[in-house]
């Protein structure tokens, strides 16, 4: 004897990839260890900004600083992070376009046990999926560069609706962009996200990197007060 | 391109449920997915028959409800629809604050399951069709 019937599920679809990064993040919590997503499109000026971001929290107190460096396919990335100085592992996602727990865990295995202060994951170049995964991080940031322009929230919304900060970079290149409304940008990201923590930059020039160094500085420390 | 990622996981929901529940076949899979989810609908279906197949679930029907873009007044408590590309929809239309949360639209659940399978395990505890795992 067989029937149709209904069996109810309610369950989130990506529940497993939810309790994994729950668990990581609590377990980097203990370690001391603040984990930072950086998100954006290929060229935002993901690495570029990571490497003077480095250089400014080390400058200021020290700081242990390892980086997860996620690709499609290729270790330019790392090795430059390398050249720095810098413990970096890479996370090569065989073309796949968003980076999940299992791939995270895996990559942080690789630095052997060595402990940090921060560790970014550069997530893959791509203002679309890695929005749609949660990376085990206690922050994430996207990147958004001058010369793309001020319009991608209104093109591209999703991953402006799930990160702490939006950091605009190359914003040494304003003069030679005078369409890049700001105003509009600020309005839009806020719109979707209330809360969106806005930061304009240069890694050339150096302009605001001090307020974003600081500003991970203190959601650190406010993280690891609730260990 | 990660629709491929996520419909992964629905399968492996899915067929576990209904394998657990003896299903020979699932007819249909209710979804709820957000507005601000990425998601084609048309790429997540054909994902979908591609990660199922060989499975009980090959010839299920992937029913979406998608839930719009909402917000909640955090002084009014009025909920309301907004839109990024419309500034007029930003502001509470109860009482003209712009100060909200995130009410919904970032839902991504597999609701329920349509199985053809053996009946209700109370009317026929251990049927004949289960001879051989009932020893």
């Amino acid at each position: 004897m067989t029937e149709l019937r209904t069996i109810e599920i309610k369950q989130e679809i990506l529940a497993e990839n939810s309790r994994e990064a729950d668990a990581f993040r609590a377990a980097r919590r203990a370690e001391g260890t603040y984990m930072i997503d950086i998100m954006g499109s290929p060229g935002a000026g993901k690495t570029t900004l990571l490497l003077a971001l480095i250089e400014k929290l080390r400058s200021e107190g020290g700081a242990e600083i390892g980086v997860i460096e996620a690709d499609l396919a290729s270790d330019v990335d790392a090795l430059k992070i390398k050249e720095a100085g810098v413990a970096a592992v890479e996370l090569n996602t065989k073309n796949v376009c968003h980076v999940e727990m299992g791939m995270v865990e895996q990559a942080y295995a690789a630095f052997a046990g060595k402990k940090f202060d921060y560790v970014f994951l550069e997530n893959i170049g791509n203002l679309v999926c890695p929005a749609e995964f949660d990376t085990g991080c206690h922050c994430r940031i996207m990147l958004l560069s001058v010369p793309e322009g001020y319009d991608k929230v209104y093109k591209y919304p999703p991953m402006f609706a799930v990160v702490d900060a939006l950091v605009v970079t190359k914003f040494d290149y304003l003069p030679l962009n005078p369409d890049f409304d700001r105003q509009a940008l600020r309005e839009g990201a806020r719109a979707l996200n209330p809360k969106l923590e806005i930061f304009e930059v240069s890694a050339r020039t150096g302009e605001g990197m001090a307020e974003l160094a600081s500003w991970l500085r203190a959601r650190r420390q406010e993280e690891l007060k609730q260990a | 391109m990660h629709e491929m990622a996520l419909t992964r996981n629905v399968v492996d929901v899915v067929v576990e449920a209904a394998e657990a529940a003896g299903a020979v076949e699932v007819r249909a899979v209710h979804l709820t997915i957000g507005y601000m989810r990425d998601i084609v609908e048309d790429i997540f279906e054909r994902c979908f028959t591609y990660m199922a197949r060989g499975t009980v679930a090959e010839k299920a029907e992937l029913v979406i409800t998608r839930v719009p873009f909402t917000v909640r007044c955090n002084k009014c408590d009025h909920v309301y629809y907004i839109d990024v590309n419309k500034e007029e929809t930003w502001v509470c239309p109860s009482c003209g604050e712009r100060d909200y949360k995130l009410n919904s639209g970032m839902e991504f659940y597999i609701n329920d399951i349509e199985i053809v399978g053996p009946a209700a395990p109370e009317v026929e505890a251990c049927g004949q069709e289960k001879a051989d795992t009932c020893g």
